[in-house]
């Protein structure tokens, strides 16, 4: 008896110590010593009977304690003594708040990782010593790497963007943020812009509200934790940036050569050019041209402009094809005559009625056929259209024997201001911009426009429609 | 001191070259890029940028030495601190091509080029990544890798062959500034040709610090055989 009771003290005394390490720095510490000290008490008056109850009792809350240990929520079974059953109750008590507070923060990660997952801009974030501890799936698809690839290692050698790596080395050294902008080859190049800030430590505890204490204070002198950084990919940016710039220097080109022009023919007739009867004659003719080539510049302008703003109100309402560019044909037949051109119509009387706005229509045909009889030096101009079979579409085309467009600028005749060749261009009066105002027209109206050209051989612009209903 | 603060030393030098590396990579990228494109102010910036990798290099080289002078390493570490010292040189000099290429660049702005480039950016893409991989050998001791990379050596001395070949054609029979371009171009074939060379060399030291042992020998055989069928295409006595 005096060993099993020796026995006994030292068991419950193990436990108490398992009870103790298990529930460390909780509040709970007090609690269980009391109840394993109330266990030891008792233990040296039971008996033989009882210290085998007590020593099952004893097993299960180690048992019980085991699983908490591991995570998991746990039922505490115990008979007597009273003691034990409290020791239970209160372990449930605690198993319970463990997995609440488990199933909370399981939840909080979710949401987090959600919500970086779900963020547009990468986001990266380093340890102090630069080795990444967040990699969200947007960073993942900027830079072509898995998380997992990632995770663990340092920066430069896990993704090798000096421009990446030197924003963020540059946070750790000086604590301050950095920003860059830089270029990620590949097939398509795309222009990041990277902000790296430094990881603060969390506010100490008693600060407002969601500081957590179970989180590891940093070691003093650590002053810094880390740095984040947040990866922007403003490649269509620049590029808009760059259209309009790009844009803004052709306009006040374009605009300055006629205006230089005036001036000149301007200062000769005031410095005496006016007296000769012939040369005032020729040189108003000339100004004269300048100031169209001008006013149908700015039209143009205004056109594209209301044409690009998106809120434009389209006079939709069915549109005979046959007729409107019947009528734009019509418009041509002296220019085309005066070149030898043949220019022939191709437009079924069965042809069903497209629907889009007159007038914008119009202007597609007058800008097609005044490049058409521009660019075709012999031969014909023929404008062709067909219902699409088994499509609510009909297809139009203008097609030219003329000069042709040699295929490396294909891709962008419809940009502004894009002149395969800007002398002759000019020269025959061209904008720059009639093309541009055709596509956005076409693609307003929910077509689309594509070109064919061989050098020599001839154009054909081709174009959908919708057909009315 | 400690055998920690030396392997510590030792993996910042790592990290370091890893940035070098970069930089040079990134150099070689935007000048040829700054070429296909006539991009003048691109290829400005590749030209500026190499006082900094001349910077890390100098950096490097003072890390090596005081390292050599206070932990006196020895056998495996002695030799990867030899390599890092000789492989910031090789770095260097692919920064110095890649500004040549840029200079090449800023030289024939204005015109554009009488053809689109597509074999040289293609030259580029491969001694780029064998520049890459060189690295990745030298920082996970990967002497599988290394080999690989000199053995991708040859299809790039091949190219280089083609190309100037193809090249001369135009500097026979073009105009002036056809010839202009079609010289220049064969340079910038010639440094790509060249970083691929000293990416080469890098996996060549990185097999001798992992192993100890110099394997130059029966490779170099190879890089031989294609110079000379190099020197026979383009028709050298």
């Amino acid at each position: 008896m005096l060993l099993g009771s020796h026995v006994a003290v030292a068991g419950v005394a193990a436990a108490a110590a398992a009870v103790a390490a298990a529930a460390a720095g909780g509040p709970w510490r007090l609690t269980l010593a009391a109840g394993a000290a109330a266990g030891l008490g008792t233990a040296a008056v039971l008996s033989e009977r009882a210290w085998r109850t007590l020593r099952a009792g004893i097993g299960a809350v180690a048992d019980a304690l085991a699983e908490m240990a591991r995570g998991r929520p746990t039922q505490v079974l115990v008979g007597e003594p009273d003691e034990l059953a409290d020791v239970a109750q209160r372990l449930r008590d605690l198993s319970e708040r463990i997995a609440t507070a488990i199933q909370h923060s399981t939840r909080r990660e979710a949401q987090l990782a959600g919500v970086l997952g779900s963020l547009v801009d990468g986001c990266i974030a380093v340890d102090a010593g630069g080795r990444v501890i967040l990699f969200n799936q947007a960073a993942s698809r900027l830079f072509g790497r898995a998380a997992a690839d990632v995770l663990g290692r340092p920066v430069m050698e896990a993704i090798r963007s000096y421009d990446l790596a030197t924003a963020i080395g540059e946070t750790l050294a000086t604590g301050r943020q950095q920003m860059r902008e830089f270029r990620v080859p590949g097939p398509e190049e795309r222009i990041l812009q990277v902000t790296a800030t430094p990881l603060a430590p969390p506010a100490r505890a008693g600060g407002a509200g969601g500081s957590d204490p179970d989180r590891p204070e940093p070691a003093p002198g650590a002053e810094r934790w880390g740095a984040v950084a947040l990866v922007r990919d403003v490649t269509e940016l620049r590029r808009l940036e760059r259209v309009r710039s790009d844009f803004v220097a052709n306009v006040s080109h374009e605009l300055r050569t006629p205006l230089t022009a005036l001036k000149g023919f301007i200062e000769a007739l005031q410095e005496g050019a006016a007296e000769d009867p012939a040369t005032r004659t020729r040189f108003l003719e000339i100004m004269a041209r300048e100031t169209d080539r001008l006013v149908a510049l700015i039209n143009d302008l205004l056109d594209l402009s209301h044409l690009e703003s998106r809120n434009v109100e389209l006079r939709r309402a069915p549109v005979s094809l046959p007729e409107l560019a019947g009528a734009v044909i019509a418009m041509f037949a002296r220019k085309a005559a005066a070149k030898n051109l043949a220019l022939e119509q191709d437009l079924p009387a069965d042809l069903p009625p497209v629907l889009g706005d007159e007038d914008m229509l119009r202007q597609v045909f007058i800008n097609l056929l005044d490049n058409a009889v521009k660019y075709t030096p012999s031969g014909r101009i023929t404008v062709r259209a067909r219902a699409e079979p088994q499509q609510p579409t009909v297809r139009v085309e203008v097609a030219d024997t003329g000069i042709g467009i040699p295929r490396q600028h294909l891709g962008r005749i419809f940009e502004r201001f894009y002149r395969v060749d800007r002398a002759r261009s000019r020269e025959l009066g061209g904008t720059g911009l009639g093309l541009s105002i055709v596509r956005h027209i076409v693609e307003l109206h929910g077509g689309r426009i594509e070109v064919e050209s061989e050098v020599g051989v001839g154009t054909t612009f081709r174009f959908w429609l919708p057909r009315a209903p | 001191m400690a055998r920690g603060a030396f392997d510590q030393e030792l993996a910042q030098l790592q990290q370091e070259i890893l940035r070098m590396g970069s930089l040079v990579e990134r150099a070689v990228e935007l000048a040829v890029q700054s070429l296909r494109d006539g991009d003048v102010q691109m290829a400005v910036q590749v030209i500026d940028d190499d006082d900094l990798v001349d910077q890390l290099e100098v950096e490097l080289e003072q890390r090596c030495i005081r390292l050599l002078a206070l932990q006196q390493p020895l056998a495996g570490d002695l030799r990867t601190v030899g390599t890092v010292l000789k492989l910031i040189t090789d770095l260097e000099r692919v920064a110095d091509y890649a500004t040549n290429i840029a200079e090449v660049t800023v030289r024939l702005a204005g015109a554009p080029l009488f053809k689109p480039l597509i074999d040289i950016p293609r030259m580029a893409r491969m001694a780029q990544e064998m520049l890459r991989q060189s690295l990745d050998a030298f920082v996970q001791r990967d002497v599988e890798l290394a080999e690989s990379v000199c053995r991708a050596d040859d299809p790039v001395d091949e190219l280089f062959a083609a190309l100037y070949e193809e090249l001369m054609g135009y500097v026979e029979q073009g105009d002036r500034q056809r010839i202009t371009q079609a010289i220049n171009l064969i340079f910038v074939a010639r440094y790509l040709e060249r970083i691929a060379d000293h990416a080469t060399n890098i996996g060549e030291r990185v097999i001798y610090m992992v192993t100890g042992k110099r394997v130059a020998h029966q490779l170099r055989g190879r890089i031989l055989g294609s110079q000379h069928a190099r020197q026979r295409a383009a028709g050298d006595p």
